[in-house]
C-alpha cells in the first residue's frame, strides 16, 4: 500500500473546448461547403491552470457560481473528458455519484440493474452477490427487486443509484449535488453513509451549492473563480469568506 | 479499504500525449468483463419481450427469403437449382452486416448517459454491438445449415455438396465483421457529430443491397466480363457472393456457365475489411475525447 501518494493530483490542468458553430445535419453541412462557409470555431476556457494535492481520506468540497468550471473539474476526475494541458493522476478505484441514474436500463429488473452497474463500476458477480441484499436495503427497495426499473418512481431510482455507487467500496468517491436528492431521511442516510466512507479513508470530492452539507462533511474547500482556482485551504477559513459573497446567496 | 485488481483502478492523463492504439487495445482487453456484460444486456433487451424470443427474430429475414424467392421464380430468369437455398445465405450475412453497422453507428449516441457517467474505453461499444449481432448471425446460420440438411421442398442440399471449401466460411464472416466494425467506428464518429446519420445510413445501405446477389444470381454477373471485376471489387458483394458459393454449389443459370470459386475476389476484400478496420479504430481513437465533449 502506498499509503503516502497523494490520492489525487492535479499540476497545472487547464482544459479548454472547442465550440464549433457547425451544422447538425450532414445534408445542411454539405451544402455550406458547397458554398464555402466553414464552420466558426471558438476556444472556451472551462478551467485555467488548476494545481492541488489531495492526500489520501481527505474530504474536499468545492464551491462556485454556475459555470466556472465546478462540473467539468469533476469531469476531468471522472475521466470522462481530457484536459487540454497539464496532468491529472487518480490513485484507486472511483466511484461516481454524478448522474445517479443514468446506466439504468429501464426494461430490466432492479436486481439486473444492480448486476449491470455493479459490472460497470468492475466489481465481480461474486462480489455484487454478497452486496445485493445491502444495496437493496440501502435503497429501499426490497420488495421491488424483481420489479422493472421503468415502474420506479424517480427518487427510487436515484436511491437505487446512489446504493450501488456506495458499495462499490471505492477509494476515490466523487459527488455532485445529489445530496439533493431523495426526502430527508434518505438523505440522512446519505451523510451518514459518506461519514462512514470518511471513517474508512476514502477521499471525497463533493461540489455542492448546500454549504450546510459541504460544513457539515468537508476538511477542506476549493474556491473556483472565474475558471482558476481561487482559493484552496481548510473548510471554516474558505467557507466564511465564501459566505461575505453574492455568490454564495444564489443559491438558498 | 482493499484494493482490487480492476481496470479502473489508477490513472494518470496527461493534455500533450495521447496513448497508442496498441495501448488502447490493451486497455480494450483489460475491460473484456464489461464487454460481456454490455453484450449480454444487449441480448436480453433484444429476445425478452418476444415470444418464442429467438426463432421469432428470424422471422424478418425468412418472410424477406420467401418474397424474394416467389419474386424471382415467377417473374425474372429462375435458376434450375431453387433460388431460396441460395437467397439464404445473402440475406442473412447481409442481415450481420446491416445490424451491426446501424446499431455501432448508434452505439455512441445510445450509450451517451453511461459514458458521461463513469469511465470506460470508448471504443467497446462497437464492439459490443458486433459480438450481439454476430451471436444472432450463428443461430441463423445453424439454422440455414438444419434447413439445408432438410430441404422441406425439393431434394436437400447436404450433405451431398458439403465440401472442403465450406472452411472458408469462417474468415468471410470474420472479415464481414472486421468490415462492419470498421465502418461502425466511422459512423459512431460521425453520428457525434450530425443528427441524420442514421437516416442517411438507412438510405445508403437500401443503395447497397441491391449490389449483392438477391435479385440476380452471380452467373448472370459474371456473363458480363466488363461489369464483373467491378461488381466484385465491391468488399460487401464479394464477401456475401464467397460465403454463398463456400456453402452452395455454383447454379445452372440458361444462358450462362457455372461460375469457379472467385479466390481472388473474396482475398482482396478481406485485405480491405482489415485495412478499414485499422482505418476506422484509429480515427475513432484519435477523435474519442472530443466525442465526449459533443455528446
Amino acid at each position: 500500500m502506498e499509503i503516502l501518494e497523494n490520492a489525487i493530483e492535479f499540476e497545472h490542468v487547464t482544459k479548454q473546448f472547442t465550440l464549433i458553430h457547425r451544422e447538425r445535419s450532414v445534408k445542411s453541412a454539405i451544402m455550406k461547403l458547397l458554398i464555402w462557409q466553414p464552420a466558426r470555431k471558438e476556444l472556451f476556457t472551462a478551467l485555467e491552470d488548476i494545481s492541488f494535492e489531495i492526500p489520501p481520506g481527505q474530504t474536499v468540497g468545492v464551491v462556485g457560481k454556475n459555470g466556472q468550471g465546478k462540473s467539468t473539474l469533476l469531469s476531468l476526475l471522472a475521466r470522462i473528458y481530457r484536459p487540454t494541458k497539464g496532468r491529472i493522476t487518480v490513485r484507486g478505484r472511483i466511484a461516481s455519484l454524478l448522474e445517479l441514474s443514468a446506466g439504468f436500463q429501464p426494461e430490466f429488473t432492479g436486481y439486473e440493474n444492480i448486476f449491470l452497474n455493479g459490472v460497470i463500476y468492475g466489481m465481480t458477480h461474486e462480489q455484487i452477490d454478497a452486496k445485493i441484499e445491502d444495496i437493496a436495503a440501502f435503497a429501499g427497495i426490497n420488495d421491488q427487486l424483481t420489479q422493472q426499473v421503468k415502474h420506479y418512481s424517480s427518487g427510487m431510482m436515484a436511491r437505487l443509484g446512489f446504493a450501488i455507487a456506495a458499495h462499490v467500496e471505492p477509494d476515490v468517491l466523487l459527488v455532485d449535488e445529489v445530496l439533493a436528492v431523495g426526502d430527508a431521511e434518505f438523505q440522512e442516510r446519505c451523510f451518514q453513509k459518506i461519514e462512514e466512507f470518511k471513517r474508512h479513508g476514502v477521499t471525497i470530492f463533493v461540489v455542492s451549492h448546500d454549504l450546510r452539507a459541504l460544513r457539515r462533511v468537508c476538511d477542506r474547500v476549493l474556491w473556483i473563480e472565474d475558471h482558476k482556482l481561487k482559493m484552496d485551504g481548510p473548510m471554516p477559513e474558505v467557507l466564511t469568506l465564501y459566505e461575505q459573497t453574492p455568490d454564495a446567496i444564489e443559491v438558498g | 479499504m482493499p484494493s482490487h485488481s480492476h481496470p479502473t483502478v489508477s490513472f494518470t492523463v496527461t493534455g500533450e500525449t495521447r496513448e497508442t492504439p496498441l495501448e488502447s487495445l490493451r486497455e480494450i482487453w483489460r475491460f473484456r468483463a464489461l464487454i460481456v456484460e454490455l453484450v449480454q444486456r444487449d441480448l436480453r433487451i433484444r429476445y425478452k419481450k418476444r415470444v418464442g424470443g429467438i426463432l421469432w427474430s428470424l422471422l424478418p429475414a425468412l418472410m424477406q427469403v420467401a418474397i424474394i424467392s416467389l419474386i424471382v421464380q415467377l417473374f425474372l430468369t429462375s435458376p434450375a437449382g431453387g433460388i431460396s437455398g441460395y437467397l439464404l445465405p445473402v440475406v442473412f450475412l447481409w442481415e450481420f452486416f446491416k445490424n451491426t453497422i446501424l446499431d455501432s453507428a448508434q452505439s455512441m449516441v445510445l450509450n451517451a448517459q453511461l459514458a458521461r457517467k463513469i469511465y470506460f474505453p470508448r471504443a467497446i461499444l462497437p464492439i459490443v454491438t458486433l459480438l450481439t449481432n454476430l451471436l444472432h448471425f450463428i443461430i441463423s446460420f445453424a439454422f440455414m445449415l438444419v434447413y439445408f440438411l432438410v430441404k422441406p421442398v425439393g431434394n436437400p442440399l447436404y450433405p451431398q455438396h458439403l465440401q472442403t471449401k465450406f472452411l472458408l466460411v469462417f474468415p468471410i464472416i470474420l472479415c464481414m465483421g472486421f468490415l462492419a466494425l470498421g465502418l461502425g467506428y466511422l459512423l459512431a464518429y460521425l453520428s457525434t457529430l450530425y443528427d441524420d446519420v442514421r437516416f442517411l445510413l438507412n438510405n445508403l445501405l437500401q443503395l447497397v443491397y441491391y449490389t449483392i446477389p438477391v435479385f440476380y444470381t452471380l452467373e448472370q454477373v459474371a456473363a458480363r466480363p466488363g461489369i464483373y471485376p467491378i461488381y466484385m471489387l465491391n468488399p460487401i458483394a464479394a464477401l456475401i457472393a464467397g460465403f454463398q458459393r463456400a456453402l452452395l454449389p455454383p447454379l445452372k443459370v440458361a444462358g450462362t456457365t457455372p461460375l469457379d470459386y472467385p479466390t481472388m475476389y473474396v482475398a482482396i476484400a478481406c485485405g480491405v475489411s482489415v485495412v478499414v478496420l485499422l482505418l476506422g479504430f484509429v480515427i475513432f481513437e484519435r477523435s474519442k475525447w472530443t466525442m465526449m465533449e459533443r455528446l
